[in-house]
């Protein structure tokens, strides 16, 4: 199983970096941890960059601090490191959590933050957390540096909104806000090491009253990309939060998501999963924030 | 095109000449005989290839040996002192949690990163540390037990 | 007390070591100087005519050494069935025609893997496909395409085995109740931790040497004498470190064929190693089956007959598959009493990779259907399903057609001690409530009785050498593959020699030094190599009585002992001297000639099948969650009768190590086949269980003393998984009413979730 030939490039800076991606397009590969790409360079069944750019000169992209009301992460951050951030921790344990139970900890231990997130698997764990947290990412480019958010990178299966040239630097996240908490809950039928089959994030902010002043509610796994479930949302948006309302918006998720079969479950199973783990997730996001 | 290394591997320094494609697993078990990582899968989905990486955990089949120069590893030929064997080498020896042996350097460089961060895991702690470690042998049983042992401190 | 200074004990295997400090050497960690890398070109269509290989331009790359084909002068064809030379249809290379994709249709050696690579892409070869068939119901359709042209729907008769006793028609007369129930199971991979692997080096004129990853190193050796034309000794397997076995390294694959041809060809040493992805393609697996049971059952619930129905997948060649058909029948018989057997088996060609031997040699497929139907039957008689196990199991004494007198069988006692441990009685009988409990029983031979390869030597044979500092060296073919062998035959020979354990080197794993011995498969080297072992040491021994007798001034009445490292009288150990005093005596004896004892064991007049088998009890304890379907195994009990337990630590070890595959095999594993193509070949998605997915686990030994076993030891490699994926079924079904009749069970079959399957 050997990964074809390719040119190895260690640009020193990032302008340097982003040059080179400009350079050679589609034919470059960014190499951060690599644990999906080099997978990928392994597999004759997928096409290979001719040019892996890879980012170990370059310095300071690798830190979790918090600035301001704002957590910043950047972008080669292990996930090991997210997993076990006390600043991550008491913001967003359900954060941690989901870094903490991806893969293995041999992967935790050299994939990063942003690769999980370009890499733009359907099932990224990081990935419905981060939207339902309203994150951003800073990217740069030869062209300048731009923001956008989380929610609006993934363009399918396995592709991302870069462009050309432009490297993820930074991950940005708002801090909680009073009366706020996240859920990551992630399924699969064997053990954490599996990709989920359905990954569910909630994060819900309550007014004074204890009903539920905003809901974002993100689904991973069930379509090409993690998708928002708005209607999932209103269902809970403005009400008191219960077993009923939060089985009812688990049941509205399921009209929401748009799953396949594949070999780790099928479509009718996983819209199922949705439904439970939905539910499940509104109410461990609220006992989150009433606790 | 060949390119020249300077790897740190056990606390010492080999210079070696690896293509970019070839992974850390192919320049340790190839180029410096370091045999005792184990080629199992190539995809990180079973551990048999783990090395510690300025001390995690880490699969060598999923890193490039040129982005290995400038780390620290430490491969399983690194794990005793000359004179005696790693608590963790007494007790997998000990307690049996060696079957065919395949798994076990990975296995055991896991539990030694484990340790190192976790001196008084707990079997829970220990299950989820060794993870990322398959073995088709043992039911991982006597394993679990071994780390447990050491954490005790029966082994010195 | 235990009689034993060594038997009995938990001794730490004698490689612990090795494997604990990586100095352990698989093959594909060895190296030659000037060796060179060979890669195998597959098959890309599952059936295909091969029209024409060209290898011109593989040939002409720099760096590439060889390149053979299926169409090369040297390639014959071998089987493990040599009584039966029509079944031989193992080959190096495919020749004419492709029938499982990744078949291998060519190999080359060059001076590194990427340059073989390369080669292998510039091989052209021309294809006309074929229709194929991919699963047993396909496979045996009318007017079917055919795998081999000779055998219509695909079933070959001499491997199609049927066997009965009694007469079936009138136990289902006699019967109160008669029922019939279908099974299915899925193909399963051995996923040992260690790829295949094979380094040749030839030596001309004719010496080839083959360290490879085998379990069986005698019959390798045969076979790839026979498909390079070369004479069986001319070739010398050695087996270096094993990194698990499970059934999957007992037949050859191409890569220990083509190494030596590569070699032979280039005058270099040539390693071939798979990687994880051919192994998941194009190795061994387990039989898939169809299986269908008719039993009737007295109103007491005594069985009265049984017929069987087996259809297995056996992919495109004979591998060894006549033994799994057969056997498939024979674990019916070993477990309970039944006066009234009929057994059909048909293995199946299809257009998948060959199946094989997997730890239990379909005893997982046989037991998961009988022991679901067992239950089945007591929840229609309204009775315990351990009663009803408790009023049929067989005892010791008792007389099984197929295999001769039980000597020895702990059921019973395995299923009170099982019953009590998780409180059976006690057990909340409501079903629905998500949590289950269910307890299973287990037969497996020790050890196969039957001369499928027409070998003229002993089944097993053992050497052990003494020296005058009183150590010793054994000598053995037996095949450690990681269930400890090497370990437990050191054991054998220092309690019946008096020694330690420390004072025995174990020299195995050379066809050309060592005695013969078939190797590992059928749990058999417990009761074969370790009767060669004891009969060697016991030739040694009375050497040593022989000659230290005079010395010691014994008369006619005084018997002697070897025991705590010294020749003695027995009973005084003040007359005695020590045992490499013994050693020198007859040493001196003999001029000087080595101080050696040779052993064998065969199982002649032992019956048709195994000389003992090997008996348990398994319950478990699973939580079904009703939201999700999930299953979670909560506790998992085991009473293994493997007779005289030689080492309970490494018995131990086998049962975990069982229930772990047996809940793969119950609940995740499967491979997922699509036209011919394993969709899931990587370990990400062939779920074997990690250490969060095992339950806590509890083993027991039952003991009892088989009279043909070693010290009384029986096997204890296999059997513990056959009733491991039953006992978690019947579970689930106590769970939460689903009957589970198909491997793996879903998620989404509790569920009710697959609208084409039913509970």
């Amino acid at each position: 199983m050997r990964i074809t030939k390719f040119e190895y490039l260690t640009p020193s800076s990032l302008e340097e970096a982003c040059l080179v991606l400009q350079q050679h397009g589609s034919q470059a590969a960014v190499l951060a941890g690599g644990t999906d790409l080099l997978v990928k360079m392994k597999n004759p069944r997928h096409s290979h960059p001719q040019y892996v750019v890879s980012l170990k000169n370059i310095q300071g992209l690798e830190y979790i601090r918090r600035d301001k009301d704002m957590l910043r992460i950047g972008a080669l951050t292990k996930l090991d490191a997210v997993a076990n951030s006390e600043v991550i921790k008491t913001a967003y344990s359900s954060l941690a959590f989901a870094a903490d139970n991806m893969a293995t900890p041999q992967i935790r231990n050299i994939g990063t933050i942003a690769g999980n997130l370009c890499n733009a698997a359907r099932s990224a764990d990081m990935a419905p957390p981060l939207m339902a947290l309203e994150a951003l990412l800073n990217i740069v480019s030869p062209q300048g540096t731009r923001t956008i958010p989380v929610d609006s990178f993934f363009a399918g299966q396995g592709k991302n909104t870069l462009r050309s040239g432009e490297i993820v630097t930074e991950v940005v996240i708002p801090l909680p806000p009073a009366r706020f908490a996240l859920w990551y809950q992630k399924f699969s039928p064997r053990s954490a090491r599996d990709i989920a089959a359905v990954g569910v994030a909630v994060a819900l902010r309550l007014d004074s009253g204890g009903k539920c002043e905003k809901c974002r509610i993100f689904l991973g796994a069930v379509a090409d990309t993690p998708i928002r479930a708005p209607l999932s949302e209103a269902v809970i948006t403005g009400n008191k939060i219960d077993e009923v309302l939060a089985a009812a918006a688990g049941k509205q998720a399921v009209s929401e998501c748009r799953p396949i079969d594949d070999n780790r479950a099928t479509a009718d199973y996983r819209r199922h999963i949705v439904g439970v783990v939905t539910k499940d997730a509104i109410l461990e996001a609220y006992r989150g924030v009433v606790a | 095109m060949k390119k020249t290394i300077s790897l740190d591997v056990n606390g010492a320094t080999y210079e070696t000449a690896a293509e970019p494609q070839d992974t850390l697993l192919d320049v340790l078990r190839g180029n410096l005989r370091l045999t005792g990582t184990k080629k199992g899968c190539e995809t990180g989905n079973c551990g048999a290839c783990t090395v510690l990486f300025d001390g995690n955990a880490v699969d060598s089949c999923l890193i490039l040996a040129l982005e290995a120069e400038g780390h620290k590893i430490i491969t399983i030929e690194g794990l005793a002192d000359a004179s005696k064997l790693h608590p963790l080498q007494q007790a997998f020896i000990k307690y049996g949690a060696i079957q065919c042996g395949y798994c076990t350097p990975g296995m055991l460089l896991s539990a030694k990163a484990l340790l190192d961060r976790l001196p008084r895991a707990n079997e829970e702690d220990i299950r989820k540390g060794l993870e990322g470690n398959l073995c088709r042998c043992t039911g991982y049983k006597q394993i679990v037990e071994a780390v447990e042992a050491v954490v005790r401190g029966e082994f010195k | 007390m235990n009689k034993f200074s060594v038997i009995g004990q938990s001794v730490p295997r004698i490689d612990g070591w090795a494997k604990a400090t990586g100095s352990a050497m698989y093959t594909d960690d060895l190296s030659l100087p000037g060796m060179l890398i060979g890669k195998l070109l597959r098959s890309p269509h599952a059936h295909a005519r091969i029209l024409s290989i060209d290898v011109s331009k593989a040939l002409a790359l720099p760096g590439v050494k060889a390149v053979i084909t299926g169409n090369d002068p040297v390639t014959n064809k071998t089987t493990h069935w040599r009584m039966r030379p029509q079944l031989a249809d193992m080959a190096a290379l495919a020749s004419d025609r492709v029938r499982f994709l990744g078949e291998e249709v060519a190999a080359v050696a060059a001076v590194d893997e990427d340059t073989a690579i390369e080669a292998l892409s510039l091989i052209k070869v021309e294809y006309e496909p074929l229709p194929g068939v991919f699963t047993i119901e396909e496979a045996i359709a009318e007017n079917a395409p055919r795998v081999h042209d000779e055998f219509d729907r695909n079933i070959n008769p001499s491997v199609s085995l049927p066997v009965s006793y009694g007469d079936v028609e009138k136990g289902f007369a006699e019967s109160f109740h008669v029922r019939t129930d279908k099974f299915s199971t899925p193909t399963v991979i051995h996923a040992y931790m260690e790829p295949h692997s094979a380094l040749a080096s030839y030596e001309p004129p004719g010496k080839l040497t083959l360290w490879a990853s085998t379990a069986t190193p005698y019959y390798l050796k045969g076979d790839v004498a026979q498909v390079m034309g070369l004479r069986e000794s001319d070739v010398r397997v050695i087996k270096p470190y094993l990194g698990g076995n499970f059934g999957g390294r007992n037949v050859p694959f191409a890569l220990d064929f083509c190494a030596g041809l590569l070699s032979m060809r280039s005058g270099k040493p040539v390693k071939i190693t798979y990687d994880r992805k051919e192994e998941f393609n194009a190795a061994g697996r387990r039989h898939a089956a169809r299986l269908e049971l008719k039993t009737g059952v007295s109103k007491e619930g005594i069985l009265l007959a049984k017929e069987i129905s087996v259809y297995l997948d056996g992919g495109a060649y004979n591998g060894f598959g006549p033994t799994v058909t057969f056997l498939s029948g024979l674990y019916h018989t070993v477990v309970y009493r039944l006066p009234n057997y009929k057994f059909n088996g048909y293995r199946v060609y299809t257009n998948n990779p060959i199946a094989i031997g997997m730890r239990g040699f379909c005893g997982p497929q046989a037991h998961f259907a009988a022991e679901t139907q067992m239950d089945m039957i007591a929840e229609d008689l309204g009775m315990d399903p351990v009663e009803l196990r408790l009023k049929n199991v067989i005892k010791t004494g008792e007389i099984v057609p197929t295999v001769g007198v039980i000597k020895s069988c702990g059921l019973t006692e395995a299923l009170n001690k099982v019953s009590s441990a998780v409180n059976w009685s006690g057990r909340p009988k409501e079903k629905g409530t998500g949590k289950g409990m269910a307890i299973t029983c287990f037969g497996q031979m020790s050890g196969a009785n039957f001369n499928f390869y027409n070998t003229p030597y002993a089944y097993s044979g053992a050497e052990i050498r003494a020296y005058p500092d009183g150590t010793l060296t054994l000598f053995s073919l037996a095949a450690d593959v990681g269930q400890g062998s090497d370990t437990l035959l050191c054991q054998i020979a220092a309690e019946e020699l008096g020694l330690k354990i420390g004072d025995v080197r174990f020299i195995g794993n050379d066809t050309a030094v060592d005695p013969v011995d078939l190797g590992a498969y059928s749990s058999r080297q417990t009761m074969f190599s370790g009767n060669a072992v004891l009969a060697a040491a016991r030739d040694l021994k009375q050497q040593l009585f022989e000659a230290a007798s005079p010395k010691l001034e014994t008369s006619v009445i005084h018997e002697l002992e070897a025991r705590d490292g010294r020749i003695q009288v027995k009973g005084s150990a003040k007359r005695g001297m020590t045992f490499g005093e013994a050693v020198m005596c007859v040493l001196r004896a003999k001029g000087g000639k080595e101080v050696s004892g040779f052993g064998t064991y065969t199982p002649r007049g032992k019956g048709t099948a195994t000389p003992a088998v090997g008996y348990g009890v398994a319950a478990a304890e699973v939580e079904v969650n009703k939201e999700t379907g999930v299953t979670r195994v909560t506790r998992f009990t085991m009473a293994h009768d493997c007779g005289t337990n030689i080492n309970p630590m490494a018995v131990e070890g086998q049962v975990y190590g069982s229930i772990q595959m047996g809940l793969g095999y119950a609940l995740s594993e499967k491979l997922i086949i699509d036209k011919g193509r394993v969709m899931n070949a990587n370990f990400l998605d062939y779920k074997m269980p990690s250490t969060l997915d095992m339950p806590e686990m509890v083993s027991f030994a039952i003991d009892t003393v088989d009279p043909e076993g070693p010290f009384g030891a029986k096997e204890s490699g296999e059997g513990p998984i056959n009733c491991v994926a039953p006992a978690i079924t019947n579970a689930v079904y106590n769970a939460v009413g689903f009957r589970v009749m198909e491997l793996p069970v879903r998620p989404d079959d509790i569920l009710g979730l697959r609208k084409d399957k039913k509970g």
